[in-house]
């Protein structure tokens, strides 16, 4: 414990732990100097000098910041990230870029015959891209299991199957990286941009998300987060989230003590500064709507692949399954509230099917019906 | 304030993803870093390009180097050091730009004769006063104190940025808190600095 019984106003100003109460206020902090003063009131002037001297000092040089404005650092992240990724080809070890690109117009009309189901949804070409890794120590376990990250280059929302088969929408400009497996206790995946979540349930191993200053934990629902600014907004459709800001805690797998917890038609927004969470009622319907919360989906003793082909148009996403032993299983289902990995899993049990993601498709196995 | 000082713990975790080849969290880290590289650069030199260029090089090699860079204190050290050893090295080689050179830009011009003579001492605000005293130290002084009190960085860091001890680095920031303080107490600053 340092004695800051000795300490003089010039070297209270330059301690780190004196510093970092005066200007960036944390209830730690807080609590630990109001005790040290109340036990030491013949140090309140020297406290009182230094704090002014912190101050005064911190304010000067703010007063003559010169600051780029938020949408010209957003543009020069991007060009500095986009410069990376030159070399990154060269690399063919580890990790693989997504980039989902506006379809060239005879590449639409020549895939537009077979996938016509696809276009509903807004359908992507992909390129895959290596990214380079040099890391020693964790080489072993990248080239086992690498990241990829998703860059959704068109205008139009793109889908992505994570390996659980937890659903993202990511909208115009969004990106999103995830290691090509979930193993360990938690699965972390980081997102820049505006993103649609549909999480699969495992309560076993929750699901974290790191967007600007926040991460967000859930074991299974839906929700939007808007981390297209450092302004973070978590809106929930369904379910339980939590929210939390990095700065107050470690960033391991509890959440912190002065979490969000949010449900269904809640949100929060946790700004950059040190700004006191306020939870709200959903300012905005369309947040924690997509196509597939505002079409009924409903059916009667419909065959597997009519089923399925609705799915896939609705979600944007790929199925691939034994045509000829589960085109006659019979699926009865309605759903509503249902996130994507709930609704796959109702349609596998009901015909006693399981279901994997392999490269971003949903592959379906099993015997046929009951 | 930058909010990244306040952050440790988040940057630390953007880079520790970083080290794993995350560019989503690379460019993430870049936009948290880049105004205060930015405003570190213009100390030195108003030409904006040249700091633009800078910053850009410096994130570059920091993503190469990101395996020699085992946390995110020594990555910030290496982006400061990287952007200061950058610009003073061009601008070293242009000498209309020297004058600006060694923090010297710290300070903006000293206000126009006109908006001097308007100002009595009752309505200076403390920034200008504390211009005014800050303008009588070194600029290594100014530096430091600009390093501590706007950028946070702890001693260590300071340290090696400006290859000095770390000892060295508490007793400069002790004398230069200790002349301002001590030039504020004859001024007018004598109640505003008892105030709690």
């Amino acid at each position: 414990m340092t004695d800051y019984q000795t300490y003089d106003a010039e070297q209270l100003a330059t301690d780190d732990w004196f510093c970092a109460w005066v200007l960036i206020p944390s209830p730690d902090a807080d609590r630990f100097w109001t005790d040290w003063l109340c036990a030491h009131p013949d140090r309140a002037n020297t406290v009182a000098q230094a704090r002014r001297l912190t101050l005064a000092l911190n304010e000067h040089f703010r007063q003559t910041q010169t600051l780029a404005p938020p949408d010209v650092v957003r543009a020069e992240a991007n060009r500095i990230v986009e410069l990376t990724q030159t070399d990154a080809e060269n690399d063919e070890q580890t990790g693989r870029q997504i980039v989902f690109r506006p379809a060239r117009r005879w590449q639409r009309w020549s895939v537009a015959a077979s996938l016509l189901l696809l276009l509903g949804a807004g359908w992507f070409v992909w390129q895959s891209r290596t990214a380079p890794s040099t890391d020693r120590n964790s080489a072993e376990t990248i080239a086992a299991n690498p990241l990829v990250e998703h860059v959704n280059t068109t205008g139009q929302t793109a889908s992505v199957l994570l390996p659980d088969g937890s659903m993202v929408q990511l909208e115009p400009g969004t990106r999103l990286s995830h290691p090509t497996r979930f193993v360990g206790n938690t699965r972390r995946v980081t997102l820049r941009g505006d993103a649609f979540f549909e999480v699969a349930h495992n309560s076993q191993q929750p699901f974290l998300i790191t967007a600007g200053n926040t991460i967000t934990r859930v074991v299974g629902t839906s929700f939007r987060i808007l981390a297209s600014t450092p302004v973070v907004t978590v809106a929930v459709r369904s379910g339980k989230v939590l929210v939390y800001r990095t700065d107050r805690k470690p960033p391991d797998d509890q959440p912190a003590d002065d979490a969000v917890s949010l449900v269904a038609n809640e949100q929060v927004t946790l700004g950059r500064v040190d700004v006191d969470a306020r939870k709200e009622p959903v300012k905005r319907p369309e947040w924690i709507e997509t196509k597939a919360t505002q079409q009924e989906f409903s059916y009667d003793d419909a065959p597997l692949p009519v089923v399925l082909s609705a799915l896939e148009k609705l979600y944007g996403i790929t199925f691939e399954y034994d045509q000829t032993n589960l085109k006659d299983c019979p699926i009865t289902c309605s759903f509503d509230e249902e996130n994507f990995p709930e609704r796959l899993d109702i349609i596998c049990k009901s015909v006693g099917l399981t279901h994997e993601v392999r490269n971003g498709r949903v592959v379906l196995s099993g015997n046929g019906c009951h | 304030m930058f909010s990244s000082v306040s952050q440790p713990e988040l940057l630390d975790a953007f880079w520790q993803q970083i080290r794993l080849g995350d560019r989503v969290a690379f460019g993430q880290f870049v936009e948290n870093q880049y105004n205060r590289l930015y405003d570190y650069g213009h100390r030195f030199t108003r030409d904006s390009d040249l700091v633009r260029d800078c910053i850009q090089d410096l994130f570059l090699s920091l993503w190469e180097k990101r395996d020699r860079l085992p946390d995110v204190q020594s990555s910030q050290a290496y982006a400061l050091t990287a952007l200061r050893n950058g610009i003073l090295k061009t601008v070293t080689r242009q000498p209309e730009q020297f004058a600006l050179d060694g923090v010297s830009a710290l300070l903006p011009s000293e206000p126009a004769p006109d908006e001097q003579w308007m100002e009595d001492e009752t309505t200076q605000t403390n920034s200008t006063r504390l211009q005014r005293l800050l303008a009588q130290l070194t600029d290594r002084q100014r530096e430091v104190l600009y390093l501590k009190f706007y950028q946070n960085l702890p001693h260590e860091t300071i340290a090696d940025l400006l290859s000095m001890e770390r000892q060295s680095v508490a007793n400069l920031l002790h004398r230069a808190l200790k002349e301002l303080k001590h030039h504020w107490w004859k001024g007018v600053g004598l109640l505003w600095l008892s105030q709690v």
